[in-house]
């Protein structure tokens, strides 16, 4: 054995890897992995309307939710919807006959949405965005889309909700 | 010339994300899907250059730059 390779530990020359070799990147390989985060953006950037293209949509048909008795003028009321529990809707009441029915997830972070009668928003406490109570369209703060919106139907004292309205074009004046 | 082109690479993945968070929060519903159309092409021709300009990144082979810095005792 070589004097160099006597000061040089066991467990080294059993992996003779150079400190170079092991930890160098080159650029073409940085940018070859931008190149990679480039390609995985552009499939995702396809893959989402092609997916939403071929969705079906859920029919709920008439859902009953309650009855007009059960909450008061500017109540607000949580339900689930099949019960499927991970998407709460809230029910509110804004005048004697006028109802909404809303997804109650902010559309920033998913946060649980409140409505409140004396300011007429609906609010979401986590980051202070603020909706719109009529249409659920965004007055203020960080969401970037209005509240998805059900249609209520009320016969005699049974509310029932039946489907998603679209969300309306913006109007630009 | 080098940093020019990891500039633009930098550019066009910055503009790629732009383009997916607007088909996010645009085009998650029906409504919409001529931007998310335009945008997931758009998309497309953008990793497609990315691809193109690879070609003009001379690749230097790893670990023959400094020889000296082999000789020495902590090269392992």
């Amino acid at each position: 054995m070589s004097e160099d390779n006597k000061k040089i530990p066991a467990w080294k020359s059993d992996f003779p890897i150079k400190k170079r070799e092991a930890a160098y990147v080159s650029r073409k390989e940085f940018i070859k992995l931008i190149t990679f985060f480039s390609g995985t953006l552009a499939f995702a950037n396809v893959a989402i309307p092609v997916f939403n293209y071929f969705k079906k949509e859920r029919n709920l048909g008439e859902y009953f939710i309650g009855l007009t008795t059960d909450l008061e003028v500017g109540g607000m009321r949580t339900f689930y919807i099949h019960e499927d529990h991970r998407n709460p809707y809230m029910l509110i009441r804004i005048a004697e006959d006028k109802w909404k029915v809303f997804e109650q997830k902010c559309t920033h972070l998913s946060c649980s949405v409140l409505y409140n009668h004396e300011e007429n928003v609906i609010e979401c406490p986590c980051h202070h965005g603020f909706f719109n109570p009529d249409d659920g369209s965004v007055i203020q703060g960080p969401p970037p889309r209005p509240l998805p919106q059900l249609i209520v139907v009320v016969k005699g004292d049974k509310i029932y909700v039946t489907d998603f309205i679209k969300e309306t074009k913006e109007e630009h004046s | 010339m080098l940093v020019a082109i990891i500039s633009i690479y930098i550019l066009l993945v910055s503009i790629q994300m732009w383009l997916l968070f607007g088909t996010i929060n645009k085009a998650l519903d029906k409504e919409y899907l001529d931007f998310a159309a335009y945008s997931g092409i758009a998309s497309v021709v953008i990793f497609l250059c990315t691809i193109f300009f690879l070609r003009y990144v001379p690749d230097i082979p790893t670990g023959k730059i400094n020889k000296q810095d082999e000789d020495d005792e902590t090269t392992y």
